[in-house]
């Protein structure tokens, strides 16, 4: 899995290309975990060239909104597919990870809540 | 369609979990939906955990799985030496009272079990052999 890194204002696009799965969620880990650093709080994970996640890719993208939330940052996954979409609701993933089904939605609801902790 | 098969056996490593499910998303799209499709989705994702979990916890030296395909759907044979490990035993989503935010782990033995269409366990000649199958509705 490859993963393209894009910035637009203060928000972080990360959209891994392959699969997120065990032999790749790490990945994931590490590119979050090196944006942390920089202070990085906002991130949208643009699914729309994953084809498949598993259970170990779903908890890399739960550690991370866990991560992301300990500092008041938000996370939101966008354009996942029907495979991946289904693995969110069985597991009641979607109930805590924010899904849009555009980058551009999530985009928007990022820079919104930017705004809104710029604001305070 | 009846009596095809496939056997894989390899060393149990992440990186060959995606080389067994990207043959079994080949024979799925062979045989039932060459687009691809709930079936392909299921099964896939249910051998994928299965896997994950030989490879993470029995240690066994090797895994094999095969795969057999008849007319109503396919049957997975997922066989190895390693701890001895029942999953058929009822697993559930790990608990949201204990994690708010959501677990990170602990998900895959409840998805098997909710993607196939039947799991059943045995451990013979020192071996763990889970079968699980999953029917075809077109």
């Amino acid at each position: 899995m490859e993963i393209k890194v894009e910035m637009d204002n203060n928000v972080v696009i990360l959209k891994p290309i392959g699969n997120l799965v065990a032999s790749s969620a790490e990945i994931l880990k590490t590119q979050v975990a090196k944006l942390l650093e920089k202070n990085y709080l906002y991130l949208l994970l643009d699914l729309s060239k994953v084809d498949f996640v598993d259970s170990s890719g779903l908890g890399a993208c739960i550690a991370v909104n866990k991560t992301l939330a300990a500092r008041e940052g938000v996370l939101v996954c966008a354009g996942a597919n029907e495979t991946i979409l289904k693995l969110f609701r069985i597991t009641r993933a979607d109930q805590k990870i924010t899904l849009t089904a555009s980058r551009l939605d999530a985009l928007k609801f990022l820079q919104d809540k930017a705004l809104l902790r710029s604001a305070r | 369609m009846t009596g095809r098969a496939l056997d894989m056996r390899f060393i149990p490593e992440f990186a060959n979990v995606d080389l067994a499910r990207g043959a079994l998303q080949g024979i799925c799209r062979e045989l039932f939906e060459p687009e691809g499709g709930s079936f392909t989705d299921n099964i896939c994702l249910a051998a994928t955990e299965a896997l994950n979990n030989a490879v993470e916890h029995s240690g066994s030296p090797v895994v094999e799985l095969k795969v057999t395909a008849d007319r109503d759907g396919l049957t997975l044979r997922l066989t190895n030496s390693g701890v001895r490990f029942d999953p058929t035993v009822p697993a559930s989503m790990p608990d949201d009272a204990d994690n708010p935010l959501g677990a990170e782990g602990g998900y895959g033995l409840a998805l098997v079990q909710q993607l196939v269409d039947s799991l059943e366990y045995a451990f013979r000649d020192g071996k763990n052999v889970l079968t699980m199958y999953k029917r075809y509705i077109g």
